[in-house]
């Protein structure tokens, strides 16, 4: 297994990873590495994203998905959320990447055109859609900057549209916990029936199908393919 | 905060009607091991389990007429306010119960042939139908998003419920693509909202957003948009109706049928629902956008419809020009006149109706004709006289034109557009109808006076879709006939915004 | 500088724009799953972020991220089914070659 390359790849990207989160913990920690670990996990976030929509090889990018997953949870650590983090881990980080993984695994075949990307002409039109179009907008609406026409500043953040306040440290999982039984209970509920449909749909999609119950029967109809044939 | 958990008393006996034929395979097992036998037994158990929602649902409505009330004050009870149970919404639930109970009356004969697990098939067809209920009485963003993905993601499974068919395995793909991408937009406008406000609830929503309307704030615009596209996309408006056809062709037919009439009918709650939350200045320019989409997109459908050789995929593009026409009612509502509502809830109504009798149509020939192909129907008018007939009326009626309840629903419609001040959008609506007329009347033109090459053997009927078919050949004449105590309903129901 | 909440908007910002990006240029039907993921992610940060700086001490913002987990976990469920069928019918996965129905 040592012998494949990719085996490596991924083992020294978990370990960055887990490296990571540590690291900005501990700093975050200390009282004065909120700045670093924001803009290292921001940075490495952006890579990995990044990465996963371009990277060639499938299973690297759904690797790297797991990273970008395990980054965001240490996003939100410093926002104060901590059960978000490790339900974030947990859920993302495990459960859905796993199975993007497998449908990866799964579908791999070698002569299908799915790995091969399109033409740059239209990758690079919908860069310059959504990477300058709608980037550009959304940042400049969020951060309030105006390119004022008459005035003399030219990029300056405007305080005016959010209504920040100073966060405060809460304990998020008993909170949340209260708050699903109560507030939020209808919404808690009618999560619990979309999870049931996932369920039956996953399952009755991904069955295997005979076509007869009985056993018999469907070895008969076997037979009977082969004799026209 | 009163917690009266009759309020879902609607929602909780159709979950149990799901969680019991999902069991069907072995419940209903008949001894003799005849499968005709056993879907028949699982299709009555979700039939039951419909008629008895809907039953309950209208006692909910003679309630709110003030007879006395078994469950309580049950329009207090709002959990925080995340769930309104007001005469908006049970009238939405009512139609969105009615149009799942003959969903599944058009399909008993379908799924007994063409469906593999047909106790999932309708469980998920009642989960649908959960999410649409949902979606019409959420007041919080959070209850709101997961009604849509309830009803989405069950979409999903159902277009894809043909495992072996490349074209419904596609069609699921296709809806699911574009399902997420405009659930992203959705939720980032939505995040976007609860930043401005720190509100989740509509009603607070409302409140705090005021003092963004002037001037008007740009990230509130980007938040209205990208709710508005992720929202439109539901009703498979432009320019989100791009997924429309290739999914309805692809799809099973009775999931069509779900989709064209069902999910577009919770779609249009969920929007009146959302354009509640905004105050008039804002409304008053949002008019502007409303008309001139509803405009492209009825033009687009009814001239895109035109060239369709496929009923399905016809019918797909009829859907979206009935969205565009549905469009105009948003209209008076963004002016303020919230009775006007009343007009997209009477031509739902109809819509109903309209498209029920098309699609027992549809299922009822193509399964002996084989296909969905306009050309495949020629001639039927004379083996299955009566199908045919309700199958033009249907027609008919939803080209615009009396003696039936398409004539009724379009005149209200365009006559609240006049009085509101958009004579021309009326005007733009009723050329659409005209052109809508020639590819409706093509396939009653195919259906009555083109012979057909091979010797075609109808069967009969049977007896669901028969019912199916009646029903909605009543409604459409009882709606042009008699809509004044309909319209007075729909009226009531716009009371409570 | 100190971290403010812009920090963490731009942050969100860019992860959604990767998505749909992502979203657009993909051609492996389980690497555009893959973009709605990083998409949501984007919103997430978003929700989490408004929380702590807006509203301090009430959670909404996570209560709503915890939901859009609950819900990206569901559908890819679904859609790892549906792409199994997909590859089972066609013996591809790729989206442009996935068009019987063009007209």
């Amino acid at each position: 297994m040592l012998k494949d390359k990719s085996f490596l790849t991924i083992l020294t990207v978990f370990l960055g990873a887990v490296l990571v989160v540590l690291g900005s913990l501990i700093f975050s920690s200390l009282g004065y590495g909120k700045e670093f670990s924001f803009y290292l996990l921001s940075t490495l976030i952006v890579i990995s994203a990044v990465a996963v929509v371009t990277v060639s090889n499938l299973v690297y990018s759904g690797f790297l998905l797991v990273l970008t997953f395990v980054l965001v949870s240490g996003i939100y650590m410093l926002l104060n959320a901590d059960f978000l983090a490790a339900a974030q881990i947990l859920i993302n980080g495990g459960a859905v990447t796993i199975m993007l993984i497998f449908a990866i695994w799964l579908t791999n075949n070698k002569n299908d055109t799915a790995n091969i990307p399109y033409s740059g002409y239209y990758r690079y039109t919908a860069f310059v859609f959504v990477g300058l179009g709608l980037f550009l907008v959304l940042v400049l609406r969020i951060t309030g900057i105006n390119f004022n026409p008459t005035g003399t500043p030219v990029l300056s953040v405007s305080p005016g549209i959010w209504n920040i306040l100073e966060p405060i440290k809460v304990n998020t999982t008993e909170k949340i916990g209260q708050l699903f039984f109560n507030e939020y209970l209808v919404p808690f509920e009618l999560a619990s029936i979309l999870l049931l449909m996932a369920l039956i749909g996953a399952i009755v999609l991904a069955l295997r199908e005979y076509k007869f119950e009985n056993k018999e029967e469907n070895l008969k109809n076997k037979e009977e393919e082969k004799v026209l044939k | 905060m009163n917690l009266n958990f009759g309020v879902f008393t609607p929602e909780i006996i159709l979950l149990l009607t799901a969680c019991i034929v999902v069991f069907g395979e072995w419940a209903f097992k008949s001894v003799d091991g005849n499968n005709n036998k056993k879907n028949r037994n699982i299709g009555f158990v979700t039939l039951l389990g419909l008629t008895i929602t809907l039953a309950i649902l209208i006692s909910f409505k003679v309630v709110s007429y003030g007879l006395p009330t078994y469950l309580g004050n049950l329009k207090e009870s709002t959990f925080w306010g995340s769930f309104v149970l007001d005469d908006l919404s049970i009238y939405f639930k009512i139609i969105i119960v009615f149009s799942a109970i003959m969903t599944v009356l058009i399909s008993f004969r379908y799924v007994n042939e063409k469906i593999i697990h047909v106790g999932e098939f309708y469980a998920l067809l009642c989960l649908a139908t959960i999410g649409g209920m949902f979606m019409s009485s959420a007041a919080e963003m959070i209850t709101f998003y997961l009604g849509i993905e309830l009803i989405s993601i069950t979409s999903y499974v159902l277009c894809a419920f043909n495992k072996d068919n490349q074209k419904s395995s596609e069609s699921g793909l296709k809806y699911l693509v574009v399902g997420s991408l405009s659930s992203a937009l959705l939720l980032y406008g939505f995040s976007l909202l609860f930043g401005l406000t720190g509100k989740l609830n509509f009603e607070d929503l409302a409140l705090a957003l005021e003092k963004f309307t002037t001037p008007l704030n740009t990230i509130y615009v980007i938040a209205i948009m990208m709710t508005l596209a992720g929202i439109s996309y539901k009703i498979a408006a432009v320019p989100f109706h791009m997924w429309a056809p290739d999914v309805y062709e692809g799809a099973p037919t009775p999931v069509t049928a779900f989709l064209a009439i069902t999910s577009k009918i919770a779609g249009f709650a969920a929007f009146i629902r959302f354009l509640e939350i905004f105050n008039l200045d804002v409304s008053s320019k949002l008019i502007i956008l409303i008309a001139i989409l509803s405009v492209v997109t009825m033009t687009i459908g009814n001239v895109l419809a035109i060239v369709q050789t496929n009923l399905k995929r016809l019918f797909a593009y009829s859907s979206i020009a009935h969205a565009g026409y549905l469009m105009i009612g948003f209209i008076p509502l963004l002016q303020g006149k919230v009775q006007e509502v009343s007009t997209i809830l009477f031509y739902l109504t109809a819509y109903i109706f309209m498209n029920i009798g098309a699609f027992a149509s549809i299922i009822y020939f193509s399964k002996y004709t084989g296909s969905t192909d306009i050309d495949s129907f020629s001639g039927v008018a004379k083996k299955a006289p009566f199908f045919a007939f309700v199958f033009s009326a249907c027609l008919v009626s939803l080209a615009g034109l009396p003696p039936f309840g398409g004539f009724t629903g379009k005149f209200y419609l365009f006559v609240s557009a006049v009085n509101s001040g958009y004579t021309w959008l009326a005007f733009v609506g009723a050329l659409n109808s005209v052109i809508s007329l020639y590819f409706y009347v093509r396939i009653i033109k195919v259906m009555y006076f083109k012979d057909n090459k091979e010797d075609l053997v109808l069967g009969l009927p049977n007896a669901a879709s028969l019912t199916a078919a009646i029903i909605s050949l009543v409604g459409i004449l009882i709606l042009f006939l008699v809509p004044s105590p309909f319209i007075q309903m729909a009226i009531e129901a716009t009371t409570s915004l | 500088m100190s971290i403010t909440l812009y920090h963490y908007l731009i942050l969100a910002a860019i992860l959604f724009c990767i998505g749909i990006y992502g979203i657009l240029t993909s051609k492996h039907a389980v690497r555009v799953l893959m973009s709605i993921e990083i998409a949501f992610a984007g919103v997430s940060i978003n929700l989490v972020a408004f929380s702590n700086y807006i509203t301090p001490g009430t959670l909404a913002g996570q209560i709503f991220t915890l939901f859009i987990m609950t819900v990206s976990a569901a559908e890819a469920g679904v859609a790892l089914a549906i792409i199994f069928n997909i590859y089972k019918n066609f013996r591809t996965v790729d989206i442009d070659k996935i068009d019987l129905m063009k007209r």
